[in-house]
């Protein structure tokens, strides 16, 4: 063990195994050299994730505003298509991305303050949490009513329609909720990431943790996104 | 980069290190606190939703249209504020990241604004300034949905009569809001759009709602003056859809 170097190497030379029994990356994080501290080196990364979650917004915006015009247009079809999906499942999935993002919140907290553990628990619940979104989402919804014929567009087959545009909720329903799914699917593929590399790699601690940051946030915006959509898809009258 | 300068900026990472960092840790009890709110504003806005269905079908008042869209998205926006402001930190961070997020909901409030401005106001052009739309958008001939039921009969080696009597069956107990306006005058169309007033207009003119609704039989025959059939029963069947 005496051939290790690094930057946790002990000055004193002592006994390195006992001293540094795993390798903490966050404590050797070092900033890129085009950066004067870590500081900015953090503030311009999170910059960067709020300009990517603005063109985040911008993009679910133009399905609300699809979603305005045609229910403009056909508040009745808009109205009776609603009436297909149970407030109830929709609910259920609203109140599990909250809590999963109150533990996403919870899990960066815990590492700003070095409680490796309970980040990892936090973590592990919000990725608990997104698949168990998915699955109610398939399973109540998805599955089912594409099995009925109810299907966007042309692939509208649903025989007992009382409206002549229940099509074109289908095609909102469709394309807002799965681009909104696949989110959950990213985001659950970024938070698994995440795990790995704060419990194996021990890479995010007070002093760094970026990415953790990043991905937060990102995971909040996919519960945002969700806040607006549930309401204008399930709660229309 | 030197040597040298690389040595100075690790120390400076070793000072900032040092946990002067200026990250705010937000409190576990704000985020336990904004989580408990927005769990109880969801429970409020699935409440007033079915408050707004309830005082209109069984007590018959008349709520504006708007009141639905307003109350769900004001509650909303409370609750994406909140998530904002706490779990993503906007509060307590640099101003620069608000600010994008501000420009953002500025640009998508242009983008709404312009497109329900030019909607809204439809009615107002001239019938050919304004064009024909393809009812229900399609290149199959006639509707989606028309066609959707005419495979159905087809497939089903179903009469007219037939499929239509499983239709009222089928919609009998539900609160699907079906059963009106499909081909009447009053509803909007691709070409047409039909200014709300009240909740959706005959949306409980059949089903669980049907009892309570005086314009119940007005619905009913706007629905049937395409003529398909003329004898649909809605609204007596059971009630055994109260929620939804």
């Amino acid at each position: 063990m005496a051939t290790i170097t690094g930057p946790n190497q002990s000055p004193a030379g002592g006994p390195l195994e006992l001293e540094r029994p795993a390798l903490e990356r966050w404590k050797t994080h070092k900033h890129g050299h085009h950066w004067r501290n870590a500081e900015d080196e953090f503030d311009a990364a999170k910059i960067g994730i709020w300009l990517f979650l603005s063109t985040e917004i911008l993009l679910f915006s133009g399905m609300f505003c699809a979603y305005a015009v045609f229910r403009m247009l056909y508040p009745e079809s808009i109205a009776a298509g609603s009436q297909y999906l149970d407030p109830r499942w929709g609910g259920t999935n609203t109140v599990v991305l909250l809590i999963s993002s109150w533990t996403m919140a919870m899990a960066i907290r815990d590492v700003q303050l070095n409680r490796q553990f309970w980040a990892t628990v936090n973590l592990l619940i919000t990725l608990v949490c997104a698949a168990g979104f998915l699955a109610i989402k398939f399973t109540f919804e998805y599955i089912p009513k594409w099995g009925e014929g109810k299907r966007p567009g042309t692939l509208f087959s649903y025989p007992w329609a009382t409206h002549d545009h229940e099509h074109v909720w289908w095609s909102i329903y469709y394309a807002a909720t799965g681009i909104h799914a696949f989110h959950v699917i990213v985001g659950m593929g970024l938070i698994a990431w995440l795990l790995y590399r704060q419990r194996i790699r021990k890479a995010y601690g007070p002093t760094h943790y970026t990415m953790m940051e990043g991905v937060g946030l990102y995971w909040h915006i996919v519960d945002l996104v969700w806040i607006f959509l549930f309401p204008l898809l399930y709660l229309v009258h | 980069m030197t040597t040298a300068d690389s040595h100075a900026a690790d120390a400076a990472h070793a000072h900032d290190g040092a946990h002067d960092h200026g990250h705010v840790i937000v409190p576990w009890q704000a985020l336990l606190g904004v989580l408990l709110v927005l769990l109880v504003l969801t429970v409020a806005t699935v409440f007033t939703a079915q408050a707004e269905i309830f005082v209109t079908g069984e007590w018959g008042w008349e709520l504006p249209g708007w009141l639905n869209i307003v109350v769900a998205m004001s509650i909303a926006l409370v609750k994406g504020t909140l998530v904002a402001l706490y779990f993503m930190q906007l509060r307590y961070d640099k101003g620069i990241n608000a600010l994008i997020m501000l420009f953002t909901l500025f640009a998508v409030t242009l983008f709404l604004l312009f497109t329900m401005l030019d909607l809204g106001n439809r009615n107002t052009i001239t019938e050919w300034r304004a064009g024909e739309v393809n009812p229900g958008g399609t290149t199959l001939g006639s509707g989606i949905v028309a066609t959707a039921r005419a495979n159905y009969i087809a497939e089903m080696g179903l009469t007219e009569e037939e499929y239509w009597k499983k239709w009222d069956e089928k919609h009998a107990g539900h609160g699907h809001g079906g059963g009106h306006g499909a081909a009447s005058g009053d509803v909007s169309t691709a070409n047409h759009s039909v200014k709300g007033a009240g909740l959706t207009p005959g949306l409980f003119a059949t089903g669980v709602w049907a009892e309570h609704d005086e314009h119940h039989d007005e619905h009913h025959d706007a629905n049937h003056a395409d003529g398909k059939h003329a004898d649909g029963k809605h609204g007596d069947g059971d009630h055994d859809d109260g929620g939804h």
